[in-house]
């Protein structure tokens, strides 16, 4: 079985306190790859659409390349933006807002394509009960939204 | 799934045998990084391991050189049978890597360029088949960036496609590269040694950056002859810190449990992840232990980092590498920086002074990782006749 949630983020208007805030370590050092993943999954949380999930395979075409230019920009070099510079890092962040532990796999590959479902059908072959596929791209829609999208598999 | 074929390129030089002679002769492949090491400006001091070879080149052009003298050579030693299961059966080809070789890319792009779904790894994993295409046909490819576990998970992806899908070869071809956006984060972090890499010691002070690309061949079908054979493989992320891991080791003892499992025989010896870092090897050795007593017996316990660096998304190949030459030799070699090591371990770290431990009858190994965002993972190899 496989659910389809998507949520639209406007990534103009960061909130300076977001209702997640106490789910998250330092919710104000996050990047914007990692905001908008939060107000999705909190989005799905609050809705009731997240389900309990053994593996979590990450999708993130652009890889954390918008963090690693806005690590390279800044002088003199900053930790607190260095350690986004992993596409992984994400997945941190939904541990922390569903308090998830087990496998992650992240994959730098496009959303939605046959690619991800055998990685997901695999990992459910493997044993996996529910997969978590958590898309995210950094191209944003028609209103300059970034769109989140998650799978529950199995 | 069986490993079938490896071989890399590291500060230690062209081909496996390069990294296990300096393994074995306790060569440290260290130099301190300089101010102007790179077109752009770092605060030097730190150490890193770097490749000689072509180290004027772009990023992209390092890849293609490596890449192509790394297969070429392993391709040529792969047994009659391993080559045919790559002409003829499907393929699947993982690049495991953070972000050494899209350095450049970084460097040179800007907002828009990257909010237009480049995907920056497609070039490097296209490159890389080009290069393959007289010897393997028919290729799929998967790009998996998990931090400095990334090789352990590229190999616990490859172990799933193999075992429930119809691929009968993955390649996993694991690299990174060192450049000023690497160099500058981990000296922001202050986690860089500045005088020895020192592995599990009492005195150790950080790690040393190191640049590396590794290829491994694992195939369904057992090889003739002695094999290596990738019994088990677990990943786990424990989600509390995005740096640090638990100090208790809570995360990689899970995955240790998990791949030693039904397992009746201790494993002979480990190839730790083993940075240097206070928090990584405190971590690490907990766990390590913890597994141990459950054998009421004592690991032992090397690494290589001390010698070629830490390399980033390539570490786990090149500890799966290592750990294979051992498997083979007997011959355990030494964290040969390492000359007193941190009471609060206690596992049996093969140290300066032994400089290479034989080993009798050895049947397996275990070979941990760790990696920022909380993720652990360990595997199991076992050589059989």
């Amino acid at each position: 079985m496989k659910l389809k949630y998507s949520t639209s983020v406007d990534i103009i208007k960061f909130r300076p306190e977001p209702a997640w805030k106490d789910r998250v370590e330092r919710w104000y050092q996050l990047d914007e790859n990692g905001y908008v993943i939060c107000e999705a999954v909190y989005d799905w949380l609050r809705k009731d659409k997240m389900h309990k999930f053994d593996a979590l395979l990450l999708v993130l075409p652009e890889a954390s390349n918008l963090a690693d230019l806005d690590f390279v920009s800044s002088t003199p070099a900053s930790p607190a933006k260095f350690v986004y510079t992993l596409p992984n890092i994400a997945g941190v962040l939904v541990a922390q807002m569903t308090s998830f532990h087990g496998p992650i796999f992240c994959l730098c590959e496009d959303p939605d394509s046959q690619k991800i479902t055998l990685f997901a059908q695999s990992l459910l072959l493997a044993g996996h009960k529910k997969v978590f596929v958590l898309e995210s791209s950094l191209a944003l829609n028609s209103t300059k939204e970034r769109v989140v999208t998650g799978y529950f598999w199995g | 799934m069986y490993l079938v074929g490896y071989d890399c390129i590291t500060a230690a030089g062209s081909g496996y045998e390069c990294l296990m002679q300096s393994l074995y002769s306790g060569v440290d492949n260290s130099a301190i990084v300089l101010p102007e090491q790179w077109k752009t400006t770092v605060v030097g001091g730190g150490k890193a391991c770097l490749i000689s070879e072509h180290k004027e080149a772009a990023h992209l052009e390092r890849f293609r050189v490596y890449s192509e003298s790394v297969w070429r050579k392993l391709f040529s030693n792969l047994s009659e049978t391993a080559k045919k299961t790559l002409s003829y059966r499907k393929t699947l080809i993982i690049l495991s890597s953070t972000k050494g070789f899209i350095e450049d890319y970084i460097w040179q792009s800007s907002e828009a360029s990257i909010r237009s779904k480049e995907n920056s790894f497609q070039k490097i994993i296209s490159n890389f088949v080009n290069i393959l295409k007289d010897d393997v046909t028919s290729v799929e490819t998967l790009v998996i960036s998990n931090a400095c576990a990334s090789s352990h998970v590229a190999i616990e992806s490859a172990k799933n496609y193999l075992n429930f899908s119809d691929f009968d070869s993955v390649i996993i071809l694991a690299a990174d590269l060192i450049g000023p956006f690497i160099y500058s984060g981990f000296q922001a972090l202050k986690v860089l040694s500045t005088t020895s890499n020192r592995p599990f010691a009492s005195d150790r002070d950080g790690l040393q950056l190191g640049e590396a690309l590794a290829v491994l061949v694992f195939q369904k079908q057992k090889p003739d002859g002695v094999s290596l054979n990738l019994t088990s493989i677990a990943s786990d992320m424990e989600g509390g810190s995005v740096t640090k891991p638990s100090m208790d080791g809570t995360s990689l003892l899970r995955c240790l449990n998990r791949v030693v499992k039904n397992v009746s025989e201790f494993p002979d010896f480990s190839i730790g992840h083993g940075t240097g870092t206070i928090f990584n090897d405190l971590s690490e050795a907990k766990a390590l232990s913890a597994m141990s007593e459950q054998f009421k017996t004592k690991l032992s316990v090397s690494g290589i980092k001390w010698s070629i660096g830490h390399t980033l998304g390539a570490s786990g190949a090149l500890d799966v590498i290592a750990a294979s030459e051992v498997l083979k030799s007997e011959k355990l070699f030494a964290l040969a920086n390492s000359n007193m090591s941190d009471s609060k371990l206690v596992l049996d770290f093969v140290l300066a002074n032994e400089k290479i431990r034989n080993l009798c009858h050895t049947r397996s190994a275990v070979v941990t990782s760790l990696g920022f965002g909380g993720i652990h993972a360990a595997l199991r190899l076992e050589k059989q006749s």
